[in-house]
């Protein structure tokens, strides 16, 4: 074995889990035939990052979604304001609901950001990647 | 948190899986020999991504098998240094807080790493965090956030093991150490950092 790149590429969370469902049900699929048994390991670790990212804000995401929130944020086009790669895949990742998680995952906010933009910038990421557990709108803007 | 690796590697595969498609009969035994496994210095194997490069199957003299160098990239996880990860607090000791996120338990938290003025409740085993008065507990199986502060690899592989003093046994087993071969040591030391229900407002 030779390990050519150990990193050549990071991943969103939503591409794992498409990645694991289509996997999944193409082996289902697949299976009906009876051609294929599956190694157990793949299994376990199939079934346990999936519930993981099941329950994660990635399960409600689509391609469509990323595209348009990176458009979205296209719009901060001060030097300072780009958001890294690392950045963006966090806030895909974790999808942030509030100013202290967005401080989190965007580095120096509030030298790069005005700390007014907040519930500018919580909207777009709502406005991009819409779910349904969101706390009524108004709530979150009085925090 | 997940990222991709290329990897090259000679596969076999045996004569069942013959009656596969090539590309199904090498994704197959890649991922029965990476899945879930920990590769050193890249991470935790999750499934296979691609296969970028297939050579032809090479058949040895004396036995049946097929062997194929595959070139191939792997979903690995491996979060970076610095990202943010929520998971759920597995248990508490003295020493600090285990996390697990179902796939992969290896997190720790040392108490070091806690956030300021946090205390451990030895009655009910679990630390508390004491923020203006008000004493927060940071329970099993809560949601918690976290930075990933340095990643260790262990090489669990038993030839380099070092053998323990006075064991001298032929069982493997016997002589290992219990420590993970891949683990996160991580922070909850900031704000938005610890159990989301403290920061949910």
């Amino acid at each position: 074995m030779e390990i050519i790149n150990a990193n050549s590429g990071m991943l969103s969370n939503y591409e794992v889990l498409a990645l694991l469902n289509d996997q999944k049900a193409q082996r289902q699929a697949n299976e009906v035939a009876g051609t294929r048994e599956v190694a157990e390991n793949l299994r376990t670790v199939e079934f346990e990052v999936q519930k993981y990212l099941g329950a994660s804000p990635c399960a409600t995401q689509s391609p469509k979604q990323i595209a348009k929130l990176k458009e979205a944020f296209s719009k901060f086009n001060g030097e300072s304001q780009q958001l890294m790669k690392v950045e963006l895949l966090q806030i895909l990742n974790l999808r942030p609901r509030s100013d202290v998680e967005l401080t989190l995952v965007i580095e120096e906010f509030e030298q790069r950001f005005d700390v007014s933009s907040c519930p500018e910038i919580l909207a777009i990421i709502r406005d991009a990647l819409p779910r349904n557990d969101d706390p009524p709108a108004g709530e979150e803007d009085d925090e | 948190m997940f990222n991709l690796a290329e990897i090259k590697d000679t596969i076999k595969i045996e004569p069942s899986g013959f009656r596969k498609k090539k590309s199904q009969a090498i994704t197959d035994e890649i991922n029965r020999k990476y899945a879930n496994k920990v590769l050193q210095d890249v991470g935790l194997c999750v499934a296979m991504f691609d296969i970028l490069h297939a050579s032809e199957g090479f058949i040895h003299h004396g036995d049946g098998c097929s062997y194929v160098t595959v070139h191939f990239r792997m979903v690995i996880f491996r979060p970076f240094v610095g990202e943010i990860i929520t998971g759920k607090i597995r248990s508490c000791n003295q020493e600090g807080v285990r996390v697990t996120l179902g796939f992969f338990d290896d997190i720790f938290i040392p108490y070091a790493y806690l956030q300021q003025s946090t205390e451990f409740n030895a009655e009910e085993q679990v630390w508390v965090w004491m923020y203006d008065e008000n004493e927060m507990f940071m329970d099993l199986d809560e949601d918690i956030r976290f930075r990933v502060e340095s990643e260790h690899f262990f090489d669990t592989s038993p030839s380099v093991r070092p053998k323990k003093e006075g064991v001298d046994t032929p069982d493997l087993s016997a002589n290992s150490s219990k420590q993970a071969p891949y683990s996160l040591v991580c922070s909850i030391d900031g704000d938005g950092l610890g159990l989301l229900s403290w920061w949910s407002g």
